[in-house]
């Protein structure tokens, strides 16, 4: 499939000197971006995708604030996006003034301690500028630097702050950590898909390679980690790993990917090994052990090539699975924790007794949610797209048959 | 037939055995164990010993291992007749509870409110989804079909847990419901007052009223994947030519449909029924915890979190038996629907 040669009409025959013969020949990749890049919604979800890894990446520099950094005199500020003014083209935010909201109840009103009312305090205007030094932080780890993308480049005391998303109880601004939390998020995923798909290929390809006993017996183990209950087991393996007490943060993050790849290699293994299965009876399969090419060279020479396209549409199918696993192992607080932060763990704020109170008067803290929603569509409509630019043939198999 | 499922049904027991060895280790390794938590970590040295000597602990892990198994298994063998006896199992003790660790998990009716979310949840999806699957195919492309098609990538692609956050703030922070009549609480299973009282109309609505809401979640993504599944199954069998052939004998569209068409193409799906109870317990694991549910899974979460080692054992062991019943189940309705797989 990766040299076979498929004739589409040229676009412009007028143009180039191949006019007088119509056709010409295209490589698969090639054909694969054109029928995917015809598909709308597949070629949206795309650059959803990849504007989102663009934020992510630069996280401290678009975000602007640090996320840990606790703004402890506005706890809970609503989101401040709606309460952009425009001074011409210059945008502006008031000052922020708080006070001890009261809450009706029945017909009195009580002071609610935990809320508070923000109200603009229309005497003090801070228009918020691009670059604008902040917070300083380490951009890329290494590049000290202080310059944010945006804000009202106000001292942390000052009532000019702009949270466009809010805060959290801690005085946290919420976009800087959507943004950081973002890219823990996006980099679990990835990184559980490559284990998992390394050790499922391998064990898979052997498996499906080798046949006979050693295929029964992989097969078999494949099995049992089939029967085990997938999140229950997850949750119990990282309730262990929380009550070990404390963990580095980035011991954490890699246990939290190894834990993932245990619940998820083992679905992938079996479908991989389907497909050697039947590659591995192809005719130029045959064809090549009738000149003599060794194993090694068949499965890496003609049958991995093969399924690459199909190992690309199954990881990107995976991807929304990974982030949701994650997303709910945080939320439940076994998952990502402080210092790092995860759209999952942001939603902890909804655990246990505070969930109504929360929900009540805090909502905005559901934006993690919003996002967690959009990438994982974002990454099914570019799957399916995939899918089909793939093997315009197969429809909806590859994702059945990981579940 | 019979003995295809009997031996599907043997296959079973190599495979339940490792699965509880694996729980059992997982347990067994981590730090910290019940004398830990019956003694407080500053326990005398001679009481630690007497309790590691009436728990087993003292013992090396496979002896360990094979008094838990024998415990679980609902048979006793003994020496005398009768030599096989059921009793009930024994999942060891609960320090966090209390109680058997099997009565922790079960208890106050627990086990019955999983089963009703599940099979209400199933029977409700498929009375739904089966509908818009028919009306969808046979009005491909129309704008319902559409609308129906993209409701369906949404429920498919929103995590439950999302779902029911985005539905406790639609309830309880925009529509207030709370403070229109106390009868319109939100979480748990019951108001207080109906809790443990007879059943009354008021009460009987208000169960409703909480229980509905988790279903309808809870199956959101089930009845997107039903629908998704109708649609194109029907449409592939409408393709067929005993279809044709069907209309060429002058038989109204309506029996075509229902009577040839759906029949066959509804097969493939009664053969992933059982594939679908290790999903719903999944979504129910989380539905359980935001709606604030008293089920089996509310109280494994709870044993989680308090370290309750013996519950969560039991938990995954009851999870993994579902599980491995639900593939039993989906292999035997594949067997069933599909002629073409032999038995032997």
């Amino acid at each position: 499939m990766t040299n076979s040669i498929a004739p589409v009409a040229l676009e412009e025959t007028a143009s180039g000197q191949k006019a007088d013969f119509p056709y010409q020949p295209i490589s698969q990749g090639r054909l694969i971006w054109r029928r995917f890049t015809r598909h709308k919604m597949g070629l949206t979800g795309f650059f959803i995708v990849a504007f989102l890894v663009l934020l992510f990446t630069f996280a401290e520099f678009i975000g602007p604030y640090n996320y840990m950094q606790s703004h402890s005199a506005y706890p809970y500020v609503p989101p401040m996006i709606t309460r952009v003014h425009f001074d011409g083209l210059q945008p502006f935010v008031y000052g922020l003034a708080k006070k001890q909201a009261c809450v009706i109840y029945g017909s009195k009103c009580q002071i609610q301690p935990g809320v508070w009312d923000y109200t603009e305090d229309r005497t003090k205007k801070y228009s918020i500028r691009l670059f604008v030094r902040g917070e300083p932080y380490q951009l890329f780890g290494f590049i000290p630097t202080n310059i944010h993308l945006f804000g009202s480049g106000e001292a942390a005391g000052s009532p000019g702050q702009f949270f466009a998303f809010g805060t959290d109880g801690n005085g946290h601004d919420l976009l800087s950590q959507i943004l950081f939390g973002g890219r823990v998020t996006m980099a679990i995923a990835p990184m559980v898909i490559l284990i998992s798909f390394l050790l499922g290929t391998s064990i898979g390809g052997l498996s499906g390679f080798l046949s006979g006993r050693a295929d029964t017996l992989i097969q078999r183990a494949a099995e049992i980690f089939m029967s085990l209950p997938r999140l229950a087991l997850l949750l119990a393996l990282a309730g262990i790993l929380t009550h070990l007490g404390y963990i580095p943060a980035m011991v954490r993050f890699w246990s939290i990917v190894g834990l993932l790849s245990i619940v998820t290699w083992a679905p992938i293994s079996r479908v991989i090994r389907g497909q050697f299965l039947a590659l591995r009876e192809s005719e130029y399969t045959q064809a090549a052990r009738a000149v003599g090419a060794g194993s090694g060279r068949i499965i890496f020479r003609h049958i991995m090539p093969n399924i690459m396209s199909y190992l690309v549409v199954a990881a990107t199918l995976a991807v929304p699975d990974m982030i949701i696993l994650e997303s709910i192992l945080s939320f439940l607080g076994y998952g990502i924790q402080h210092p790092l932060t995860s759209w999952g763990y942001l939603l902890y704020n909804f655990q246990g007794s505070g969930f109504f109170f929360q929900i009540q008067f805090h909502a905005w803290l559901l934006i993690p949610a919003i996002f967690i929603v959009i990438t994982v569509l974002a990454f099914n409509f570019m799957g399916d797209a995939l899918r089909d630019a793939v093997d315009p043939y197969t429809v909806s198999e590859v994702k059945e048959g990981l579940r | 037939m019979v003995g295809f499922v009997m031996r599907r049904f043997l296959y079973m027991v190599p495979i339940l055995c490792i699965v509880t060895l694996i729980i059992f280790l997982l347990m067994y390794f981590q730090p910290g164990n019940i004398v830990d938590k019956l003694c407080g970590l500053s326990c005398p040295k001679d009481r630690r010993v007497v309790l590691e000597k009436k728990y087993g602990l003292d013992q090396p892990w496979f002896v360990q291992y094979g008094k838990w198994i024998s415990g679980v298994l609902p048979i006793a063998i003994s020496a005398e007749p009768p030599y096989v006896q059921f009793k009930e199992p024994d999942f060891g003790w609960s320090p966090g509870r209390t109680m058997p660790a099997w009565q922790a998990l079960v208890s106050e009716n627990r086990w019955l409110y999983t089963l009703l979310l599940i099979t209400v949840g199933m029977l409700f999806s498929w009375a739904i989804a089966v509908p818009i699957g028919i009306y969808s195919a046979t009005h491909k492309y129309s704008a319902a079909d559409h609308s129906f098609t993209f409701l369906g990538f949404l429920g498919l692609s929103i995590p439950n847990f999302i779902l029911g956050l985005s539905f406790f703030w639609v309830m309880v922070g925009l529509l207030k419901v709370g403070n229109i009549d106390p009868f319109f609480q939100m979480g748990g299973f019951l108001n207080p007052e109906c809790q443990g009282k007879p059943l009354t109309l008021y009460c009987g609505l208000n169960f409703l009223w909480h229980f509905m809401p988790a279903v309808l979640i809870l199956t959101a993504a089930n009845t997107a994947a039903i629908i998704r599944y109708m649609r194109g199954s029907l449409l592939d069998v409408l393709d067929m030519e005993y279809v044709q052939t069907a209309r060429a004998k002058g038989l109204t569209e309506r029996i075509v449909i229902y009577k040839h068409a759906v029949r066959n193409a509804i097969n493939p799906l009664i053969s992933m029924l059982g594939f679908w109870i290790p999903v719903m317990l999944e979504g129910a694991l989380i539905i359980a915890w935001v709606f604030n549910l008293p089920q089996i899974e509310r109280t494994f979460l709870e044993a989680i979190e308090n370290r309750d080692n013996t519950v969560v054992m039991t938990g995954l062991f009851v999870f993994s038996i579902i599980l491995l019943l639900g593939n039993l189940v989906a292999d035997i309705l594949l067997a069933l629907s599909d002629p073409k797989i032999r038995y032997d």
